[in-house]
């Protein structure tokens, strides 16, 4: 803070005072449905402790709560937030932060039902997070667009536990297929555009920090428990998100890094139009498993790994794109994932059945 | 025309839209319906803090009275919008002493067609998630808290500005840097541990937080 800047009635030792006990906001930043999903996973967290169990809970986002729930049977729950009404077997209407909410009157006696009686209700077409308790841990799914796009959902992992390595890859893959694939998937929802021209491959001006504010917003919603955040990205492309875990320890609460993830955009062309040497590809390669390793240490994370984005004209496949750093990935144990960005929907039917595995493990 | 005048003659028009941004927020977090002085406290931190998230308020100046800020244009355009029915009455109750006092909420099937042309034009872009991130901190504040969260906010509430007189956080002073809001919502990086940088949500968050803690006691 520069010198002489004046912060009138607000004194810095109460600013200072703040900071020692508050914690980074895990929803600072976020997109409605992904506060959604941790409203909801706070919602379920305690109720599970109150040993609920059931069927089916379903959580509908409401933009207009009054008016939506004029449009059927509801009746107002007020105090649905403090956790002490049931939830399963019911569906919720409610808004960002559950702090107004109303029981819809609909059939959820399985999954067949609920989603009939949702569509039927009219309330298809709102994002909806599904509790599923049959299980010994409840688990969640959001449909963004709703249950009536059923084929369009992301997990909502309601778990304290450490992130897998299997588990954070396949939310990556599900967001590279939703959301990256194709042109036309980065363009839903409003999202910050991947590319200038896709059909000539020129990116939009730094593609990582356009995949990274993405990316980070899904992986806020699915992993709600966690706190999800982003360094700003720097100037040579450098794109870090940092996964952090509430812990006890000694009694004390505290947190532990436990992943962080470094992003990559591979392309062959600048966003102006002028190509990009195949060395200095080769050296964005080298280099975010570099800063991965680096960005670990820094942090005391407890897993790193380097995420890429080829939007190159040709998918060469891991083995040929990782050939100079495998070694150095297996022996600091960073998976090398990739996902390669078509130019076009034409070109990713055609490229189906060639989709990337993950290499170096 | 200089960019202050031509806000000053647009103003209406300008607050007109604002004010259904700023209902759509407040409805999107579970905000309304909401009282009168509470939407002012609102609108108040939607102005003091615009610069945070990069641009500019649209009402930079408001006179500190007793109690929570507030502002009689914004006052004024409203009322046009409930007479348009873009707001909603949603009740009105007889408190004695003070007179009818009404809840707002919006009419969003009415005010969706304007709402979407807002939010397709360029200089209105990140006007809604600010608000949102804005509206849903604003929403963790008590009830009955959230007027005095306004008149806690470090520009109303300092020393310097005496009842009476006018808090200036960005009609003819800098919206930054004489902006105490702006400059304690940058301070909250001082006292970051290495290697974090709070975005402009963060800081906003934070900001809050504080204000939030102040209204509570």
């Amino acid at each position: 803070m520069a010198e002489g800047r004046r912060t009138g009635g607000v004194t810095v030792d109460e600013i200072e005072a703040l900071v020692r006990i508050a914690e980074l906001p895990p929803e600072a930043g976020a997109s409605s449905d992904a506060r959604f999903c941790m409203d909801v996973a706070r919602l379920v967290a305690a109720r599970a402790a109150a040993q609920e169990s059931g069927a089916f809970s379903l959580f509908l986002r409401s933009e207009a709560l009054v008016d939506d729930a004029a449009k059927a049977e509801c009746v107002h729950v007020p105090l649905l937030h403090n956790g002490n009404d049931p939830i399963s077997g019911h569906v919720w209407l409610s808004t960002i932060g559950i702090r107004s909410s109303y029981r819809v009157q609909l059939d959820v006696s399985d999954d067949a039902a609920f989603v009939a009686s949702v569509l039927e209700a009219g309330f298809g077409h709102m994002p909806t997070v599904v509790v599923d308790w049959r299980g010994t841990v409840p688990i969640g799914r959001l449909y963004p667009e709703g249950l009536s796009r059923d084929d369009l959902s992301y997990q909502v992992s309601f778990s304290k536990l450490p992130i897998s390595e299997e588990n954070l890859k396949s939310t990556l893959d599900n967001f590279y297929e939703t959301v990256l694939r194709t042109p036309s998937a980065i363009s839903r929802g409003n999202g910050r555009r991947i590319w200038s021209d896709a059909r000539r491959g020129v990116p939009a001006p730094r593609p990582e920090e356009r995949i990274q504010g993405r990316l980070l917003d899904t992986l806020k919603g699915s992993y709600p428990t966690h706190t999800w955040r982003a360094e700003p990205v720097t100037e040579d492309g450098r794109a870090d998100i940092v996964a952090i875990r509430k812990i006890m320890a000694q009694g004390r609460p505290a947190t532990i890094t436990e992943w962080v993830l470094e992003l990559k955009a591979l392309a062959d062309m600048t966003s102006t139009g002028n190509p990009v040497a195949a060395s200095v590809v080769a050296d964005a390669i080298e280099s975010a498993i570099e800063q991965a390793i680096a960005y670990r240490c820094d942090h005391n994370a407890e897993r790193a790994a380097a995420c890429y984005f080829d939007m190159r004209r040709e998918d060469v496949g891991d083995d040929e794109c990782f050939s100079e750093i495998i070694d150095i990935a297996r022996d600091e144990n960073i998976p090398l994932w990739r996902w390669y960005l078509h130019r076009s929907t034409p070109a990713a039917r055609a490229g189906r059945g060639y989709l990337n595995s993950s290499a170096g493990r | 025309m200089t960019d202050h005048s031509h806000r000053q003659v647009h103003l209406p028009t300008l607050l007109r839209g604002r004010i259904l941004q700023m209902f759509a927020a407040l409805e999107r977090v579970g905000g309304t319906p909401i009282e009168t002085k509470t939407f002012h406290a609102f609108a108040f931190f939607t102005n003091v803090l615009s610069p945070v998230w990069g641009f500019e308020p649209l009402e930079g100046s408001v006179l500190k009275e007793e109690g929570a800020p507030y502002f009689p244009t914004l006052q004024h355009e409203l009322d046009r919008l409930v007479g348009e029915r873009f707001v909603v009455v949603h009740s009105l109750r007889l408190n004695d002493g003070v007179g009818l006092e009404a809840t707002f909420r919006l009419d969003s099937e009415r005010a969706r067609p304007v709402l979407d042309a807002l939010a397709g034009l360029p200089d209105q872009a990140g006007v809604g998630d600010f608000l949102t991130e804005l509206a849903d901190a604003f929403a963790e504040i008590d009830v009955d808290r959230r007027d005095d969260a306004a008149a806690e906010d470090a520009s109303y509430s300092d020393p310097a500005i005496s009842r009476g007189r006018v808090v200036d956080f960005g009609e003819w002073r800098s919206s930054t840097d004489d902006n105490p809001a702006w400059v304690a919502a940058q301070a909250f990086q001082d006292y970051m541990p290495k290697g974090v940088t709070l975005d402009r949500a963060e800081k906003i968050n934070f900001y809050m937080q504080l204000m939030k803690k102040r209204a509570h006691g």
